[in-house]
């Protein structure tokens, strides 16, 4: 292949990568502006105002608690020393591994009336003791808090560690207690980082329908489920997508402003360890117990509580049949999951490769566009890829073609393809945090030498991305198990996977049969986040930020996936 | 009177890595002690268990008379009266020049005197509105010591400081510097991997290796008189040459030699290039000629196969390969160390 022949071919890539992506969003844009008048009435049914108050309000109590308790404990672990720090400060990433609708069904499941929590509260208080109700939108968010909190708590100690650690010992030699030095200099330092920390939790409960539904919380996101799902209204389930999206919108406009700041973050890398204070005593045993009961309330209860409902009702089903019904959502999980990691993977090669070979601005863009696609929330790219399948369907009908109804009515091929546009992001950055360290001029000196790019790619690209290659390809996998705003707005009928069937099991209160599916996609979940976190403090501080997808700004100087050495 | 900073028996280990190994050290008010070491020989550390930026393991320090650090005592780094210069000036980014030079600085009618006043002694009085990213590395420098100064610290400590500023900025900040702390009268530590400004700036030189003082002393003790053969390297260019000692002087391939200390037996004398000539003619060959501007040094082999350098000003004009004989002309006794 000529070498002009590689760029061409490179250009296809990213611009097929970056219309994965954008399309969908298009098509939302542009489906309720073709729509007319007409769904809007349908919409006011819906009660969309009401919708959008209780999005706001459980928007604001995330954020202010995910930010609270991420920031805090990314403080306490960094600044403090107290018994148990060591393994304590990789362990607060393990919530990441229990996804949200799982938390939640743990918890709605121990604070229902007949569940432990309760049943004690009446056997020491009385029958008719009453207990505060638990379907409520607090709860909901405290939930959403305990499993998306590590995103800030991550971010944070990055800032902390490499950015603030030297302007810290600076405030405490002119004379500030560490708190009064935490608030006038650390704070505004880690502004940016937590900021960025702060949109992934927004975006994350942006996305989530089906925890809040536990709790009887109706977000715009559960009203675009309800209203496609349950009426098949497309053209009003377009317009609330519509207006997730310009929320999604808003925060990214918010989190920018709050990053304005980012100009003036250290360019020297910072060497000076953190000077942690020893917790003496009580103090540092409070320390601990705080670590320790966020763990508890986040992993050690959930896990324990998976374990006793899936050795109750294992495999076999309450005839003594076999349960067909686990065994082949895990099929489908597997069989799903494996095909998005490697097209995930395949093309995040390409996209790499596509940056490195060709250095023109709209390649730049390009990769920019398609990393932005972790701002889409789920709802949005899903039903925008409905109303993209729809119009094919149309016009392979207009052409008398066959297939087109299949596309509608989903299809295993569609939901890869959406997958692949929501995990590029994180495919994308973290096989390229694992190839920064490699000298652009290695590139450059492979292509003087006379290398077609089709052999940069092959003989230097490819060989050195390995590692990244396989890290992102466990991450994506893990996450496209997890999913399931996607999958449930867009599978085939009676397509179910692992986390569909806990969605199903828990909606229907029959939460021990939950158990055994649940447990396996925390187990997996477990793998990348031990692999990634556990062990000295340096890989908390690298790859930590690696595994975030998309914190990295190509306008922006300040590159926080840049930290990472 | 008292130290402004004490030192005795301090350790402190990385895990299993020892980074200060059982150190002591005395600074008196106002004495500027230059540390100097390779990277990794600990002495940064020694900055920050003085800062109280770190804790010691073993061993105690002193500030001003002032127990900080020891088994049964702790003064946190805000309470301890000591300034810091960092090497990337760790200003705040999100202060005014002002507003970092107040930063220590107590509330109350007089911080604003102070800050012009410290930045009249640094001589940027025009600059307090600006913020850091809008100064130079020279002008940042100097902003972080007022910063450092603004408090009244008996002692500042600077860590690389002028580090990061080029050849030609590092020797006017840093004579800034030095004027500005014997105009405060505060006592100075000045961490630096570089011989020329240990020489050029401390009263005394301490010479750290893996965690230890290899020699402290003033800065000619310390370069005509090296402790240890590390020290004589790490302070200048030096050649070792074998000779004899007979108690009184020791011969050598280039003439007989008054060596301390005085001993008896095979030994190796240390000869800078300042401290050897030669004249045409002679049982010695030019081996190698590098030039300097100024300078050129010439490498001459001895008939023993010994090398030795000789700096020589840029007049002296001897092609490689001419045969010439070495002398001494160092004006002190040469110092001698046990051969290898």
């Amino acid at each position: 292949m000529s070498s002009r022949a590689g760029r061409r071919s490179s250009s296809v890539v990213v611009a097929t990568a970056a219309t994965l992506v954008l399309l969908p969003v298009l098509a939302v844009g542009i489906g309720v502006v073709t729509a007319g008048a007409a769904p809007w009435g349908r919409v006011a049914d819906s009660g969309w105002v009401s919708l959008l108050g209780t999005t706001l309000a459980l928007l604001a109590l995330v954020l202010v608690g995910a930010t609270a308790l991420g920031a805090g404990l990314a403080w306490l672990t960094t600044a403090y020393r107290f018994p148990g720090r060591r393994a304590l400060q990789w362990m607060l990433v393990l919530p990441m591994a229990v996804p949200a609708y799982i938390l939640g069904l743990v918890w709605s499941s121990l604070l229902s009336f007949p569940g432990p929590v309760q049943t004690s509260w009446r056997a020491v208080l009385g029958d008719d003791a009453p207990f505060p109700p638990v379907r409520t939108l607090p709860v909901a968010a405290a939930v959403l808090v305990l499993t998306l909190y590590p995103y800030v708590y991550l971010l944070a100690r990055v800032a902390f560690r490499d950015q603030a650690a030297t302007p810290y010992g600076a405030a405490r030699t002119l004379g500030l207690r560490p708190l009064q030095a935490a608030r006038r200099v650390v704070l505004p330092l880690a502004r940016p980082s937590l900021a960025a920390g702060a949109l992934l939790v927004a975006l994350e409960t942006l996305s989530d329908f089906a925890t809040v539904q536990y709790f009887g919380v109706d977000t715009l996101s559960v009203g675009i489920y309800k209203v496609w799902r349950g009426q098949f209204d497309r053209p009003a389930a377009t317009v609330l997508a519509l207006l997730v999206l310009l929320l999604a919108l808003l925060l990214l406009g918010g989190e920018r402003w709050l990053r304005r700041g980012a100009r003036f973050s250290p360019t020297v890398h910072d060497t000076t360890p953190m000077p942690a204070v020893r917790l003496t005593g009580g103090r540092g045993w409070a320390a601990t117990a705080a670590c320790s009961g966020v763990l508890l309330l986040s992993v050690g209860i959930p896990v324990v509580t998976l374990v006793s409902w899936s050795t109750t009702t294992p495999l076999l089903g309450p005839g003594g049949s076999f349960d067909a019904g686990f065994l082949a959502a895990a099929a489908n999980s597997v069989l799903l999951a494996t095909q998005v990691a490697v097209v995930v993977v395949a093309v995040s090669l390409l996209l790499v490769h596509a940056a490195r070979v060709d250095g023109r601005r709209r390649i730049a863009l390009g990769v920019q566009a398609t990393v932005s696609g972790y701002a889409v929330p789920a709802p949005v790219l899903a039903i925008g890829a409905l109303l993209v399948l729809a119009a094919i369907a149309a016009g392979l009908d207009a052409l008398g073609l066959p297939g087109g109804a299949g596309l509608v009515t989903g299809s295993v091929a569609a939901l890869v393809v959406v997958y692949t546009a929501r995990f590029l992001a994180l495919g994308y950055t973290t096989t390229e945090a694992r190839l920064a360290g490699v000298s652009p001029s290695l590139t450059s000196a492979a292509l003087s030498l006379g290398a077609a790019p089709r052999r940069v790619l092959s003989g230097v690209h490819l060989p050195l991305a390995r590692s990244g290659l396989a890290v992102a390809a466990v991450l994506v996998a893990v996450d496209a198990l997890k999913e399931l705003p996607i999958v449930l707005l867009l599978r085939p009928f009676g397509f179910d996977t692992l986390a569909v069937r806990v969605w199903q099991l828990a909606a229907d209160s029959r939460y021990e049969m939950a158990g055994l599916p649940a447990l396996a996609i925390v187990a997996v979940a477990m793998i990348p986040v031990v692999l990634l976190f556990r062990g000295d403090d340096d890989a908390l501080v690298g790859d930590a930020v690696d595994a975030l997808p998309a914190l990295e700004d190509a306008d922006n100087d300040v590159t926080l996936v840049g930290v990472a050495r | 009177m008292t130290a402004a900073v004490r030192l005795q028996g301090v350790s402190k280990s990385f895990g299993k890595v020892p980074a200060v190994a059982d150190v002591s050290l005395e600074v008196a008010p106002g004495e500027l002690v230059a540390l100097v070491g390779p990277s990794g020989c600990g002495k940064s550390t020694l900055l920050l268990l003085m800062a109280g930026l770190l804790e010691p393991d073993a061993g105690t320090v002193e500030v001003g008379g002032r127990l900080v650090a020891g088994p049964h005592a702790w003064v946190p780094p805000e309470e301890r009266r000591v300034g810091v210069v960092f090497q990337d000036a760790a200003l705040f980014p999100h202060l005014r020049v002002a507003d970092n030079v107040a930063f220590g600085v107590p509330r109350g009618r007089d911080r604003a005197a102070r800050v012009a006043e410290l930045l009249e002694l640094v001589d940027l009085p025009d600059l307090g509105r600006r913020y850091p990213h809008e100064l130079s590395g020279g002008q940042q420098q100097r902003v972080a010591l007022a910063r450092a100064l603004a408090p009244s610290p008996s002692v500042v400590l600077f860590d690389e400081a002028f580090g990061n500023l080029d050849s030609g900025l590092r020797t006017s900040v840093r004579e800034a510097t030095v004027a500005a702390l014997h105009e405060t009268g505060a006592a100075g530590v000045f961490v630096t991997h570089d011989q020329v400004e240990a020489l050029a700036v401390g009263d005394r030189v301490a010479v750290m290796r893996r965690g230890r003082f290899e020699h402290v002393a003033e800065p000619a003790t310390a370069f005509h008189e090296p402790a240890t053969r590390f020290s004589a390297t790490l302070l200048g260019e030096a050649d070792f040459v074998p000779g004899t000692a007979d108690g009184a002087a020791v011969d050598t391939e280039l003439g007989r030699l008054v060596a301390t200390p005085a001993s008896a037996g095979p030994v190796e004398v240390m000869l800078r290039p300042h401290e050897v000539t030669f004249t045409a003619g002679g049982s010695a060959v030019v081996d190698r000629r590098e030039f300097r501007g100024a300078n050129y040094v010439y490498t001459l082999r001895l008939p023993s196969g010994s090398l030795v350098r000789s700096i020589q000003p840029h007049t002296v004009d001897v092609p490689v390969g001419a045969l010439v004989t070495a002398a001494v002309e160092a004006g002190h006794p040469v110092r001698a160390f046990p051969p290898r």
